[in-house]
């Protein structure tokens, strides 16, 4: 094992980095906000609505992001439209944490009691307030763990945008490898980075479930 | 007044209620006493407009049927209370008034401490709803019912997961309730509860 190339590479690694960290938290925003009307059109009594939402979740959920990142990449060029790589990524995992982020919804939502849209009901509440005051606050509160594991996976998977030439860690580090003929330091490196990445969002997934667990007040 | 006349409810296929009549005036207890299975849960669901009947209709004070009134003029108390527990007891019975009358953060506060004063749960506002007694949760669920000034007050089993003492408690708000002018329909097939109660057993199971 070569440790000076291992430190040596430590600041280039760090720096794509940072890459993989925004894409995974754009990729997440979009993903989190196509969730919740995906899951609320798959629980819809609407067949269209419904019939959307499955749709969409078998597309996404049914092929790899690979594949799907090569159809936006190589593919929308083809229809005319060439978008910039990095966009194209964060758009396209983007699309599929949604896919992946209802499901983690409509399991939030199917463990809430179908007596507490009644309780709503029985105070006046109209369907939309029942579901920003009463329901969706209660579902995000019991989706802060599966909703962290899907952010960990988006990090991990952020490494896929290495296939399109974008500079972020994994590409940083072949990029590495390719000049010093050194594999495994470097990807020790990485590995390194990606599992103090990843044991930090468990520590704030803790804190944010012990933070869920405190009732709100007016 | 209210007035049931007729009323049938189908779920799924299913014939659950015929033709339930009944008429009860302001300030009166009735008592729906009956076996479980038999749809009382759903002939108060019914009454409080939660869920549509496949026949007949129901009249509070003149007015027909409409999802309008729920909140306004009949309260509702679930078996096993249903508050929300993200919120904390006084969010429980505030936020509701905040959201569906609109009041003011002040003035909903002010409704809600009234209504915990008045039954003993003052100390607690703070609290976690999962942290209470049933007794306590069964009290915060009337208070946030109450809050809303309503005429009529629907309880289903309301006194099935309370011990003897807790029991005679509620009865005793539930016959002040109803000397101060609230008209009163629950289900309870527990003696001990509703013989204490200053009202009458509706003849319709």
């Amino acid at each position: 094992m070569n440790w000076p190339i291992f430190w040596e590479s430590i600041p280039a690694l760090l720096k794509g980095c940072a890459l993989n960290i925004y894409i995974a938290f754009f990729a997440f925003l979009i993903g989190i906000t196509l969730a919740v009307p995906l899951a609320l059109m798959e629980r819809s009594s609407n067949l269209s609505l419904k019939f959307t939402a499955l749709t969409y979740n078998t597309i996404f959920r049914g092929t790899p992001m690979l594949i799907q990142i090569f159809f936006g990449y190589y593919g929308l060029p083809l229809l005319g439209l060439t978008l910039p790589p990095l966009f194209v990524v964060i758009v396209v995992i983007g699309l599929n944490s949604g896919a992946y982020c209802s499901q983690i919804i409509l399991a939030g939502l199917s463990v809430i009691p179908k007596d507490q849209f009644f309780a709503a009901k029985a105070l006046s509440m109209s369907s939309y307030q029942s579901y920003k005051h009463v329901i969706l606050p209660q579902c995000f509160r019991k989706m802060i763990p599966a909703g962290a594991n899907e952010m960990i996976n988006l990090l991990k998977d952020s490494s896929l945008a290495s296939i399109v030439g974008i500079h972020e860690i994994v590409k940083v580090g072949t990029l590495i490898r390719g000049r010093t003929y050194e594999t495994f330091a470097i990807f020790l490196g990485t590995a390194i980075i990606y599992i103090s990445l990843t044991s930090l969002l468990s520590f704030f997934t803790k804190k944010a479930e012990k933070w869920s667990e405190k009732p709100c007040s007016v | 007044m209210l007035s049931v006349n007729n009323l049938s409810s189908i779920i799924a296929g299913k014939k659950i209620l015929s033709d339930i009549s009944f008429v009860l005036d302001k300030g009166q207890i009735g008592i729906l006493r009956a076996k479980s299975g038999t749809g009382k849960t759903v002939l108060l669901k019914l009454v409080a407009g939660l869920l549509p009947p496949s026949k007949g209709n129901i009249e509070i004070y003149g007015k027909p049927f409409s999802k309008n009134r729920l909140g306004g003029e009949v309260g509702y108390l679930f078996q096993d209370y249903q508050l929300f527990p993200h919120f904390d007891v006084l969010a429980n019975v505030a936020k509701p008034l905040m959201i569906s009358l609109k009041l003011s953060k002040e003035e909903a506060i002010k409704k809600s401490l009234f209504w915990l004063n008045k039954l003993e749960v003052s100390e607690q506002i703070y609290q976690c709803v999962s942290t209470l007694s049933g007794g306590q949760k069964q009290r915060v669920a009337l208070a946030r019912a109450l809050a809303f000034n309503p005429k009529v007050l629907i309880l289903d089993e309301p006194s099935a997961a309370l011990d003897q003492e807790n029991s005679e408690k509620l009865a005793n708000i539930l016959n002040k309730l109803a000397k101060e002018g609230i008209l009163i329909l629950l289900s309870s097939h527990d003696e001990n509860f509703y013989t204490k109660l200053n009202g009458s057993i509706l003849p319709v199971f």
